[in-house]
């Protein structure tokens, strides 16, 4: 499993694993020196990016996700990642 | 209010991480604030929550060099814990501190800096976990919040060691390492580089804790036995911190 890195502008260091199915997202593991509130949110938010679609709302839907679970983020941006993965999608 | 006080001295990242958890259920049950001093021996390596334990240290050189490589409960970056440094967790009931995760940190960072000033050092915060001086970081910090308390840890560099801390830790690319190593040793001071007469753990335990107990306007520190507690540390010591499936988890 090989992690990608990624620092987005001002933003800590992430570790990014991720595989597509299409414009889907099949695989993702989101590792990296950020703070998360609370911690145990992780693996819901990696589930919750399983089959989100990059051609779609991504970044509204994951802002709505971190919203309505009270999940609060520091170190990135849900924008950050849709940067990261495009990249990856594209690339 | 009045405060719990403890120094437990230099011991395992194992020990100071279960003896953190326990009595955080301490400060959970009573409300009693508590504020500990500590540091680690042996030499230690310990990663964020949300850290990859293989993505970010050597764990067969440190297997062999007898380092123990240990996960937090709080978030943040990979750091390399010797005796060179003097370690503090604050733990209060979530109501004594600002809702506000950013502006809390820099609540409790402010004691760190208050007592920095009386050395006649200008250090600053940095958000979001940060103290720096001169722009050169001396000290990282890292929160987490559980049962209506927040616990806050962190490390007050006294002296700094670059090359120690990237024997272990592994960098994105081994060809520019060096360079890494560099930049990182412009970035990265310990206290006593700044002071004439270098600085004790003793002596900079002294002046934080006057500092903690003014800036929170704790009536008195009491001190904290913990005797009491020793069952439940050494318990969560080997069941938990000790553990493949706790440190390995990610």
């Amino acid at each position: 499993m090989e992690f990608k890195n990624y620092k987005p502008k001002n933003g800590k260091l992430l570790k990014i694993y991720v595989e597509f199915s299409g414009t889907k997202i099949k695989e993702f593991k989101l590792r990296g020196d950020f703070f998360m509130h609370p911690e145990s949110s992780l693996e819901s938010l990696e589930e919750f990016m399983l089959n989100l679609d990059m051609s779609k709302n991504f970044t509204q839907d994951l802002e709505g996700f971190l919203a309505s679970n009270q999940i609060q983020v520091f170190g990135f941006l849900p924008q950050d990642l849709y940067d990261f993965l495009t990249m990856q999608y594209e690339g | 209010m009045k405060a719990k006080f403890l120094n437990t001295g230099f011991k395992s990242a194992s020990f100071n991480f279960a003896c953190d958890e326990v009595l955080l259920d301490y400060v959970s049950k009573t409300g009693i604030p508590v504020l500990r001093f500590y540091g680690f021996e042996p030499t230690s390596c310990t990663i964020g929550y949300f850290q990859g334990m293989e993505l970010e240290i050597d764990t067969q050189k440190a297997n062999q060099a007898g380092v123990e490589c240990v996960r937090r409960i709080t978030g943040g970056g990979a750091v390399m814990h010797d005796q060179n440094q003097f370690t503090y967790t604050l733990i209060l009931p979530e109501k004594l501190l600002s809702q506000n995760i950013l502006k809390s940190y820099e609540q409790i960072c402010y004691s760190i800096i208050s007592g920095l000033k009386r050395l006649n050092l200008d250090a600053e915060f940095a958000p979001l976990n940060d103290i720096v001086l001169n722009n050169q970081k001396i000290s990282g910090n890292a929160q987490t919040r559980k049962k209506g308390c927040v616990l806050q840890h962190g490390t007050l560099l006294l002296n700094v060691d670059v090359d120690l801390m990237f024997s272990l830790l592994k960098v994105p690319d081994e060809k520019i390492k060096h360079k890494l190593i560099q930049s990182v040793k412009k970035r990265v001071t310990g206290i006593n580089q700044h002071l004439e007469n270098p600085i004790s753990f003793d002596e900079i335990s002294k002046i934080l804790k006057e500092e903690f107990l003014k800036n929170f306007n704790f009536s008195k520190f009491e001190d904290l036995d913990l005797s009491e507690f020793n069952s439940s540390i050494e318990k969560l010591q080997s069941k938990k911190y000790s553990s493949s499936q706790w440190n390995l988890k990610y």
